[in-house]
């Protein structure tokens, strides 16, 4: 035996966690792949083998490649939205002013708030004829029932949502910056633009990569404000993936190509996330 | 010309708290210029403002005769090594020492061939393309001064550089500096609150105090001739001793007479020397009252000339600094340190007779701490 025993006790302190992830990841997980191999009945219940027919019947629907399209674009407008939105906030709120601390708070305000909620809001202020937005700029849009606007909308609203926590991050990364090398850049004859561009961008550069990364997958999985806001339409005009998944699931009852949309969802997050990360071996630096 | 002049500058805060109060100075071409105090004295304040990284609450700041209180630090043309170093994190050395020339869009040969020179000149050739992170301490002081000379700039301003250094490298970057401001011929003024770097380093030293200028003058003659008991303390290491007591006049002859604690004490009275004699004759002392100011290499076991004093003292403690040993000794209640040659016999618990020298000694007022010694050289000019 010779402490070549294996020792068991360790492993019954993993218990709890493993329970808990298998019951709410790895299960799903797993479950979904299984799902998406066959046809269901309305239960949700695995019927029939088909093999890879749900993938194959996705790759060939001219509505999947819509919802492709419009979630990329979604994704492009939201990250870049709430990565901008924080960053300035943060910049604004990195010098000290009398107010600062309402400030701080408006601008991290929006992670307090549900996607519902929010959705609920902007219901509201985008109404076509009591809406505030058109009242303010003297429009007559109906910008929830316009294919042209509809994404924008929801994107914007998301954008917004996402930029909370985005200032928070970026302003912990700012406050991480030494105050003196600013002095030193001023003394050298740096502009304020000229410091920015070379002494905070970088500074802040590794966790602008992380929250990048966050960033992107959250813009992928948002639903809340769709399904308040436009239910997908009008038309497919903002028929994300994931409000596709819900619809094929719980409207058409057709639980096999929802999964398999799934599986394709996440296997797009995982590339993505792949590609970012050996990006950031090379560029991110220091 | 005069590089940088300062008129009646104010630093205030809030509604009354002067940091900086009338400070007056004049700065000529080439000097080494050292701001010396204690922490929280106003110096490295003052340097900020001439830097423009400080408002000047009040009064005028010339650089190079051109009134600038409201120039932008760039356009001062000037350079600042910071005390933290502040050197760019996400920069290669090489990009650090080119800082200052890449914002000026200074042409990319040019650049290279003058961070090359620099980094020649301060031994950093092998290390240029490392991070700050990887430097050591010296090294990165070293970065941080080649970025400021790079450009050449008229005026270098220092704010104690070499304070986060281990002492070797202190001393060693110490003669550099000196080395450096040879070659270059600009003008420093440099921050410290190490009077042996002031002393060493300064062509013109000014001393500092809860932001008064005390006196502006050389290393020599402000060890020889302070104009006040904090001058006297602040200058010199280890510092001066000071005794209490009465000045007397007994016919021809003026003694010191130190306040004691008991009556039974031993030899506690001075005959002070002629040149200490004539300058407090004509002076009139509130109730004669007085400080004796004794430089602790003033003190010697043996007796030197005829006119030394003396006193009996118990030595509790010695330090053996090389050449040196400070022998540490209690007079009249208060503590003092004799500085004498290493190759005295200095036994810690005994009973010893130290001799005193005290022809230049200083004597301070009770009240106002001015030394009655000190000779205005201006003022020595005009007569």
């Amino acid at each position: 035996m010779n402490g070549k025993k294996i020792k068991v006790e360790p492993y019954f302190y993993l218990i709890p966690s493993f329970l808990v992830f298998g019951a709410f990841l790895f299960y799903p997980f797993f479950k979904t792949i299984y799902l998406s191999l066959y046809k269901t009945n309305k239960m949700g219940q695995a019927k029939l083998f088909v093999g890879v027919e749900n993938y194959t019947s996705l790759l060939t629907s001219k509505s999947f490649y819509n919802s492709l399209i419009v979630t990329l674009v979604f994704v492009a407008i939201v990250v870049a939205g709430s990565m901008l939105l924080g960053l300035v906030t943060a910049v604004l709120c990195n010098k000290a002013f009398p107010g600062i601390r309402f400030f701080s708070t408006a601008f991290a305000l929006p992670m307090a708030i549900a996607s519902s909620s929010a959705a609920m809001i902007f219901k509201i202020m985008l109404h076509p004829s009591i809406g505030i937005i058109n009242k303010i700029f003297h429009l007559d849009i109906n910008w929830i029932s316009d294919p042209r606007y509809a994404l924008i909308c929801v994107a914007i609203l998301t954008a917004w949502l996402n930029s909370g926590i985005n200032f928070l991050y970026f302003s912990a990364g700012l406050s991480n910056i030494d105050d003196t090398i600013y002095e030193r850049a001023s003394v050298d004859g740096a502009s304020h633009i000229q410091q920015f561009f070379r002494l905070t961008l970088p500074g802040i550069a590794p966790i602008m990569f992380y929250t990048l990364v966050v960033d992107i997958i959250q813009a992928f999985q948002s639903f809340g404000q769709v399904k308040i806001l436009t239910q997908g339409g009008p038309g497919e005009s903002t028929n994300l993936i994931v409000y596709s998944i819900y619809r094929d699931a719980f409207f058409n009852y057709r639980f096999g190509s929802a999964a398999a949309q799934s599986v394709i969802l996440f296997l797009i997050i995982m590339a993505l996330t792949l590609i970012m990360f050996r990006v950031e071996k090379k560029g991110v630096k220091y | 010309m005069a590089e940088v002049v300062l008129k009646n500058v104010y630093k205030t805060y809030g509604e009354n708290v002067n940091v900086v109060k009338d400070f007056n100075l004049e700065v000529k071409e080439k000097e080494f210029i050292v701001f010396v105090g204690p922490s929280g004295c106003g110096k490295s304040t003052t340097l900020r403002m001439i830097a423009g990284l400080e408002e000047i609450s009040d009064g005028e700041l010339y650089l190079q005769d051109e009134f600038a209180n409201f120039l932008e630090p760039k356009e001062r043309n000037l350079a600042f090594v910071f005390q933290s170093y502040a050197l760019y994190p996400t920069m290669s050395v090489y990009e650090n020492i080119a800082f200052s020339l890449r914002v000026r869009k200074v042409n990319k040969d040019e650049v290279d061939k003058r961070v090359r020179e620099v980094a020649e000149m301060l031994g950093l050739t092998a290390v240029l393309p490392n991070r700050p992170k990887d430097l050591s301490g010296g090294q990165k002081q070293r970065v941080a001064i080649g970025n400021a000379i790079i450009r050449n700039p008229k005026l270098l301003l220092m704010d104690e550089p070499l304070s986060n250094l281990d002492a070797k490298l202190r001393t060693q970057m110490r003669v550099e500096l000196a080395k450096i401001h040879e070659k270059l011929q600009n003008t420093i003024i440099y921050v410290t609150h190490d009077q042996i770097e002031a002393m060493t380093l300064g062509t013109r030293i000014v001393v500092m105090k809860d932001g008064i200028i005390q006196q502006v003058d050389s290393p020599k003659k402000l060890y020889q001739n302070p104009i006040n008991r904090f001058v006297a303390s602040f200058i010199g290491s280890p510092s001066m001793n000071f005794m209490d007591g009465r000045i007397q006049i007994n016919g021809d002859h003026m003694y010191f007479d130190v306040l004691t604690k008991s009556r039974f004490d031993e030899k506690s009275k001075f005959l002070l020397p002629n040149k200490v004699k004539r300058a407090l004759e004509d002076r009139f002392i509130r109730g004669n009252e007085a400080i004796l100011g004794i430089r602790p290499e003033k003190f010697s076991y043996k007796q030197k000339s005829e006119n030394d004093q003396y006193i009996d003292v118990w030595v509790h403690a010695r330090e053996l600094l090389g050449s040196d040993i400070y022998a540490y000794f209690e007079f009249q209640g208060k503590q003092m340190i004799a500085s004498v040659p290493a190759d005295t016999e200095v036994e810690v618990d005994s009973h010893v007779r130290l001799y005193i020298d005290l022809t230049d000694a200083c004597v301070f007022d009770k009240e106002t701490e001015e030394n009655y010694m000190y000779i205005d050289s201006r003022e020595e000019k005009r007569a």
